[in-house]
């Protein structure tokens, strides 16, 4: 797996082949009850232009839905959908207001397919004056940090 | 800056990270201390305080004929930033969508 996160810190990027047909991962994208099982829980509706959330733990004074609008239905190669939640008053921390896109690619390769998200349109301490709270949170993204650092060895 | 893919690395370490928790803790300490009660030797005490050094998570500063350290809060913004929790969150989903195409599609 590749991740990379934009030098302007704006988009989060996650990339990998994996050893399905383009089709399958498409189901899994777009299916209620398998987007529950690797994302969160939804009620997502196929088609462009097609209405519908996800639902997070709530933090802070956001109750954890995120509003969702199907901007690219291209199915199986690209769906891309607007990812709006959070509260300004998370801002520089886990729950902060996001108005945001996320887009999958689905290219097929030898082998399989290779599976592209973007994650677009985060703001940052670099994009955003208003940036304070630098130190919250730190305790609680170090026990993770192995976690991640062990599947992008 | 180092970017987040080195931090990430360098506090994948137990050892180490459980021994930046002890800087951050201690406000500011010489090797000797933070080798005190560790159970890790003052030689790797002293290779991880360097490592940690080179990520910006540590300043360093002479007293003397000590060294004392302290952490550097702002070397962590990287990884504080929440762009990085989503970084970690995108991670850990696409292992899980993996699992799951895994078990519709077993090969």
């Amino acid at each position: 797996m590749t991740l990379t996160i934009d030098p302007a810190l704006r988009a989060i990027t996650v990339e990998e082949v994996v050893p399905h047909a383009a089709d399958i991962v498409w189901k899994v994208l777009t299916t209620p009850e398998l987007i529950q099982r690797w994302l969160m829980k939804n009620d997502f509706k196929p088609g462009l232009g097609q209405h519908f959330t996800f639902k997070d733990r709530p933090r802070g004074d956001w109750n954890g839905v995120v509003d969702c609008k199907i901007t690219t239905w291209n199915p199986p190669h690209e769906l891309a959908y607007t990812w709006v939640g959070g509260s300004a008053n998370n801002f520089g921390k886990d729950g902060a207001a996001l108005d945001s896109t996320v887009t999958w690619t689905l290219t097929p390769v030898a082998g399989g397919t290779r599976v592209r998200m973007v994650h677009d349109g985060f703001r940052s301490p670099k994009n955003d004056a208003s940036y304070e709270g630098m130190n919250a949170g730190w305790n609680t993204i170090l026990p993770r940090i192995s976690q991640l650092a062990a599947e992008l060895a | 800056m180092p970017d987040i893919a080195t931090l990430m690395h360098t506090l994948a370490d137990p050892t180490r990270r459980a021994l930046y928790e002890r800087v951050v803790n201690a406000g500011e300490a010489a090797v000797v201390e933070l080798t005190a009660g560790s159970g890790v030797s003052q030689p790797a005490v002293s290779q991880h305080l360097k490592a940690l050094r080179t990520a910006g998570l540590v300043a360093e500063r002479r007293e003397g004929r000590n060294t004392r350290y302290r952490a550097t809060p702002e070397g962590l913004a990287p990884l504080v930033d929440w762009i990085g929790i989503y970084g970690v969150f995108w991670a850990d989903r696409f292992a899980s969508l993996k699992s799951v195409l895994k078990e519709i599609d077993p090969k």
